[in-house]
């Protein structure tokens, strides 16, 4: 598995870079809006965990924060900020807790999944809360939510958490049993 | 036939300036309440009493606008596949949020069923209207142009450069795969597409019931499918950029 330290490789940028776009993808392609907070629940956390874990916390970091913010900006601008700063965040923990992990283990990076999917549960009701309603004062845009909704939208963020977490998981062992076969 | 393709527009950086003129209202909101104020003062609305139809005109005129852009710019073929992939995207997505409004009521805040009904409609308006776009804008800037200046070029940022060109070549080719497996599952896999082509539709009293399972099925091999097609030509990218890249050492 790579870590952190490695040079940063063509290959890297390249299967980043599809990440990314992955991410972007899975985020558009099947999304629940969530009437509440005018959000929406989608599986785009799938990429973002299984790219931590795979490439560690830099790749977890940018697939995170661009990924689904391109999602994002197609139909649900308003949640941009919130979405680059909470899902970055979570690639970046997730990454940062498994590049600890020894090679083929599970624990740790299960801790780490799940690490990332409490950070969007957390990152989105802080935004949502306290963040959205205190902008929302000086611009009417952000004017969408408050503490209410934000309570409301935890049980899907904590649904979409744990569906990222599971798929980001399954999606790392994959590879990882690739890799293995092929290395020896 | 293209009319006015959008990588005629020189140097790269007004193409750049034009593409973010264009995508303004959609991140800003201007001028679309502005219109609706002046259709309503137009046809004496009061304000509060602005139905449907006039918040939807700004809207609609803006998706014109950049569906004419889109069209002179790629064609008639790709934006028929780009217009076709948004809609079916946009009419899951907001059928998906009416159908949740219905059955779990706690998750609508309070919000009446015309307000949501609005929402869904305005969000189905941005989804048609920014996916075509968004592709387009991807596909306007040319990596084999991109190449060529980065090969004449020295210094310390170059090697980002390359690093750049190759993010963009295979952003542009995951956005080409996504659009090409909706046209090629509607032509040779239509059970992928639609329930009712399914083998088994109709032979038992549960196969149309049992669509919970097909959506699921159809979910995870679409997933696989965008996953394998979009990673298939990244070793021969990297490839190609590295033997550009030494070359120039």
């Amino acid at each position: 598995m790579a870590k952190a330290t490695e040079q940063w490789t063509f290959a890297k940028t390249g299967i980043v870079a599809a990440l990314i776009a992955l991410a972007a993808i899975t985020t558009m392609t099947i999304r629940i809006p969530i009437p509440a907070t005018t959000g929406y629940f989608n599986i785009g956390d799938v990429f973002v965990i299984f790219a931590a874990l795979w490439l560690g916390p830099r790749a977890g970091f940018l697939v995170g924060a661009l990924g689904p913010t391109i999602a994002d900006a197609i139909g649900f601008p308003v949640f941009v900020p919130a979405t680059m700063i909470t899902k970055g965040l979570e690639g970046l923990i997730v990454g940062l807790i498994a590049m600890n992990a020894k090679p083929g283990t599970m624990w740790l990076r299960v801790v780490a999944a799940l690490t990332g999917a409490l950070t969007i549960v957390t990152g989105y009701f802080v935004f949502e809360a306290f963040i959205y309603p205190a902008l929302g004062e000086s611009i009417p845009a952000f004017a969408i939510t408050d503490i209410g909704a934000a309570l409301i939208e935890t049980v899907p963020n904590f649904i979409q958490g744990l569906i990222g977490a599971i798929g980001g998981l399954a999606l790392w062992k994959a590879v990882s049993g690739y890799e293995k076969n092929n290395s020896s | 036939m293209k009319l006015l393709s959008m990588t005629e527009i020189q140097p790269w950086w007004l193409r750049l300036v034009v593409l973010l003129v264009l995508s303004i209202p959609a991140f800003s909101g201007y001028p679309f309440d502005q219109v609706v104020l002046g259709l309503n003062e137009a046809f004496h609305i009061n304000k509060d009493d602005a139905g449907l139809v006039v918040l939807a005109i700004p809207r609609l005129m803006y998706m014109a606008l950049l569906w004419l852009v889109i069209f002179s710019s790629t064609g008639a073929s790709k934006f028929q596949s780009y217009a076709m992939g948004a809609t079916l995207l946009g009419l899951t997505t907001v059928i998906i949020g009416a159908s949740v409004r219905k059955l779990l009521p706690f998750l609508s805040g309070g919000a009446t069923e015309e307000e949501i009904s609005l929402r869904m409609v305005m969000l189905f308006l941005n989804i048609i209207t920014l996916i075509p776009f968004s592709l387009l804008a991807v596909n306007s800037f040319s990596v084999k142009n991109l190449l060529t200046k980065l090969t004449r070029l020295e210094g310390k940022y170059v090697e980002l450069g390359f690093h750049l060109a190759l993010a963009l070549r295979v952003v542009q080719h995951a956005g080409e795969v996504v659009f090409s497996l909706h046209e090629i599952w509607r032509e040779q896999h239509p059970s992928k597409f639609l329930p009712r082509h399914k083998p088994d539709w109709g032979s038992n009293w549960y196969s149309k019931i049992n669509v919970l399972a097909w959506i699921c099925h159809v979910a995870l091999s679409w997933v696989h499918a965008t996953m394998m097609y979009t990673f298939e030509p990244i070793p021969l990218m990297v490839s190609e950029i590295e033997r550009i890249s030494d070359s120039r050492e």
